[in-house]
Formats: C-alpha cells, structure tokens, sequence
C-alpha cells in the first residue's frame, strides 16, 4: 500500500502541476489584512466494518504577511501663461498594501526643461503639495493644506494630492516646466522605509508575526506645465483717403481738408487667443483734425476687420454706449470693445479702422 | 490466591488494553488526518536547470496561491470504507477553477455545505434566473474515495487557493 501511496501522490503533484498551466495570473487579490489567520479545516467521515467513526478534524492556519505596495497616477500636460498663480497637477495615490502605510510626498522642479515653477505666493522657484482637504477633487486655495508631513493611508485607502505652483512672469511661449510628485512608504512602528523581510520564510500560524514583503516602496509621478501665451503686438498707421485738391487721385496729400483713415492693428503671433478688454485710442483735439461719422458701410464710423475675413461695423457715437455694440467716444478718446471686439486669435490679426478730416 | 490474583490482574490488563485502543479509536480514529499548506517555488539545481516544487507556505500575501494538501491515513489494522473529506474552501480565499485533485475519488463542490454536485451542475440563481455557478463561487469541496483505505495506506486530496 505505501506504493499505492506513492503513486497517488506522483500523481497529485503531476495533476496538480498540469492544473496549474494557464492559471497564473489570475486576479483574485483584494487585500486581506495582514496578521490575518488563514485556517484550513479537513474533516473525515469513514466507516470501520461497516460502523460510522467520529469523524477526525485537522486544521491548519498561516499568518497573512505584509504586502506593501502602492500606485501613482495622474501628472498631466498643463497649459499655462506667465505669470499665472496656483497651477496644479493632480496625483492620485492608493495604497494597495494589506496594511496601513505612511508616505513621504515631496514635490520638486526637474531639471532639463525651459523653466522652473515658483513657490506659491514666492518669487522664489519650488513647488508645494497639497491634501484635497476639502474633497471635492479640486485645488481649493486656502482649504486645502500643504502637506508637510508623513501621510497616513489605510489599506486600499487612496487620496488626492496636487502639486501647486506659480508661474514665473518671465516665461515665455511653448517652454515647458516638469515637475515631479516623489513618494516613499514607510512603515508606522518607525517611520523609516519599509524592510522587506529576507529571512527565512515563516508560515506563521494562529497569531504570528507578520512578514513583510515589498513590492514597489517608492513611485514618481511627473507632470509638465507648458507655456501657451499670446503675444501681441499693437501698430497704428495712417493713410491719406482723399484731399480737397486731388481728390482721391494718386498725389492725393494730407492738408487741410483732406480725409485720412488710421488703423489700429493686433497682431497676436503667441500659441493661444488673447482675450482683449478694449482698445482706446486717444484722438487729437478737433481743432486739428476731426473724427467722422458715417463714413463706413450703413453709415458707421469704424471698421473692423479680423485677418482676412469679411469687416464689420459699428457706431462710435459721443458718450454712453447706448447701442451696445462696443464703440464709443468719450471726449478725445475713442474705445473699441466686445462685442465689436473680443479676442484674437494665435496667428491672427484684429484691424480696427476710423476716418478724420484734417482741419 | 496469588496466582489467581494475577490471573485477575492479567485479565484486566487485557480489557484495559482492549478499552484503551477502543478509546484511542474513538478520539483518534483509524485515520491520522493532516492538512498541510505549501506554495509552488520555482529552484534552480547545480545544473542551472529549473523546476517547480511545492514549499511550506512561508511569505503569504494577497494574490499568493495557496496549495492545500490534506492527507488521510488510515492507521488500523482495518481498511477504512466509505472515505470522505469535506474541505470548505478557506475564508479569504479563492478556489483555483479545475485545481481540485483526489487520486480515486469523487469530486464534488458546494455552495452552501449542504448541496454538492459536480463541477459545472451547481447553478446560482442571479437576476431571476438560473445561471451556472463559477469555480470561485464554490466554498466547499468533498473527495469521496471510491475505494476501502486499506491499512497503511494514504488518501491525498488537494486544492489550490488564491489568498484575496
């Protein structure tokens, strides 16, 4: 019989090993605790000579060890623009170790990039991180608090972070600024980095100790924050349209009497709109040359033209904007703004046309 | 008197004896029963080649396959009938779809320790409907030998589970 028990057993394992084959991998993990008892218990019914016998229990336990271990995620391509206060990466941390665990968080500027992010509310370069204190997955200023210390996140516990910082008023557009979220778990007994446990394995039993196993102790995440600004540029020039003597004609000159046109033209040659609140233009006194009415298209006084496209028009009548429709005058100063105006876009350009008579 | 004394004595040696193995068999049984856990390693030999064999389970962390081995081995002088282990799958742990093994034996699983059936007869009843319960849905395993364990033999069962 005890070859009869030996085949048995050859072929168990053998079966066994087959079994095996293609069931690796399988996803079961859902983090039980560590110091957990894990128990087998075997019962056997038989029968000697036909008589039922008490059945035999055996039972059989391990500890469950610590698995520490932990995902990083987020860090994103930001855009930003000079002098932009309070930018933020977000990061995600879980910890997916069956166990509690600290962490170390520190944020840091990378090297080998167009510029570095300041401390928020500093001239001075740096980053902080921040708890989403206030939970709502948002950066909120002045509720959520920096971190500065060790976080503590329960097993399967996660949490949000951002790392925060302003933009210098010196860069410039298309440079890029990478920062990094470094983090290290530790261990709560000493608040020093985890020690996989090399020793002899030890199966532990009812109540034992639980070893410790690393799987990943540290994690970087990084994001970039990417310069998208608008660069403007702002030109006036003037042409003679008609004068009193050659008309309209080639010699046409600025004399009395004449009609000159001035353009104000933005040209925006930056990788992002620029969102414009109004363009004034101080006028000389009437005295000296006049502002005309009605001269343009539907009897209007200015025209405006974006790139290539089709102008439009308004009324820039003395005083309030009672039209609304963004020009007016206020003195000696004309204004142009939304809704005759708003933006213009990158590679683009906004000309903005009006007639005076020479005195 | 002396001698018959001892008679007396002798006789009553004998029915302890007699009584002291029947207790033995009442508390201990015909059958030693074991249950061990252990972990497929993977070990090089001086040859550099490699092999996988089973170890006491020593680090065991979640997602960490368990293989469960319980061994019945019958220490009367009588066969043993009618053997039959019953094994709830452990808490905190995922039955290995197909990895239930018992040389001479039949394999059956449960839900709920009381229904057992063969693998693939067991259904769950989810949404109205029936539907066939999957291998991590099982919480029980029995291995009923067909045949008498006769003295000194051994019956291996075994299981494979995932620790959760």
């Amino acid at each position: 019989m005890l070859i009869v028990h030996k085949q048995i057993r050859r072929i168990g394992l053998a079966v066994v090993a087959v079994g095996s084959i293609g069931l690796s991998g399988q996803a079961f993990a859902d983090g039980t605790p560590s110091g957990d008892t894990i128990t087998n218990t075997a019962t056997v019914n038989y029968t000697v000579a036909l008589v039922p016998q008490t059945p035999i229990t055996a039972n059989t336990s391990f500890t469950v060890d610590t698995i520490v271990r932990f995902t990083l995620s987020g860090g994103a391509l930001v855009n930003v623009a000079p002098g932009q206060i309070n930018r933020v990466q977000m990061f995600t941390l879980q910890n997916t170790s069956n166990a509690t665990s600290l962490f170390t968080l520190t944020p840091s500027n990378l090297g080998g990039d167009g510029f570095d992010m300041n401390a928020p509310g500093t001239p001075a370069p740096g980053v902080n991180v921040y708890a989403d204190t206030s939970g709502d997955g948002a950066y909120t200023p002045g509720t959520d608090l920096q971190v500065t210390a060790n976080v503590s996140l329960a097993a399967t516990g996660s949490a949000i972070y951002f790392v925060v910082g302003d933009t210098p008023i010196g860069a410039t557009d298309t440079q890029d600024a990478l920062v990094q979220l470094a983090v290290e778990a530790r261990n709560p007994a000493d608040a020093l980095p985890w020690v996989p446990d090399l020793g002899p394995d030890v199966q532990g039993g009812v109540g034992g100790t639980p070893q410790i196993v690393v799987s990943n102790g540290t994690a970087n995440g990084s994001g970039t924050f990417h310069i998208e600004s608008a660069t403007l540029a702002i030109t006036k020039s003037s042409s003679v349209i008609s004068d009193p003597v050659n008309l309209t004609g080639a010699a046409r000159k600025a004399i009395p009497g004449a009609v000159m046109q001035y353009q104000i033209l933005l040209a925006n040659t930056g990788s992002t709109s620029a969102t414009l609140q109004n363009v004034t233009d101080q006028l000389p006194p009437p005295a000296t040359i006049l502002f005309r009415q009605g001269d343009f298209t539907g009897a209007t006084d200015i025209e405006i033209q974006v790139g290539a496209g089709t102008p439009t028009y308004c009324v820039a009548q003395d005083g309030p904007d009672i039209p609304a429709d963004g020009c007016f005058r206020t003195g000696n100063v004309l204004t142009v703004q939304a809704p005759a105006i708003t933006s213009v876009a990158p590679a683009s350009q906004v000309a903005v046309r009006f007639r005076m008579t020479i005195q | 008197m002396i001698k018959g004394n001892r008679k007396v004595l002798g006789i009553f040696a004998l029915m302890a004896c007699a009584l002291g193995s029947q207790a033995f068999a009442q508390t201990q049984g015909c059958i030693v029963l074991k249950s061990t856990a252990e972990i497929e390693k993977e070990v090089v030999n001086d040859k550099g080649e490699k092999s996988r064999v089973l170890v006491p389970a020593g680090k065991v962390v979640p997602g960490t396959e368990v293989v469960w081995t319980v061994t019945a081995n019958n220490v009367c002088k009588q066969p043993s009938d009618k053997v039959t282990i019953n094994n709830p799958v452990p808490e905190h742990m995922t039955l290995v779809p197909n990895s239930a093994f018992g040389a001479g034996s039949d394999i059956s699983y449960s839900l709920d320790g009381q229904k057992f059936a063969p693998a693939g007869q067991l259904t769950v009843r989810e949404n109205g409907a029936d539907r066939p319960a999957r291998a991590d849905e099982y919480k029980h395993i029995r291995w009923e030998f067909k045949n008498s364990l006769q003295p000194g033999a051994t019956a291996v069962a075994r299981f494979r589970a995932v620790l959760n």
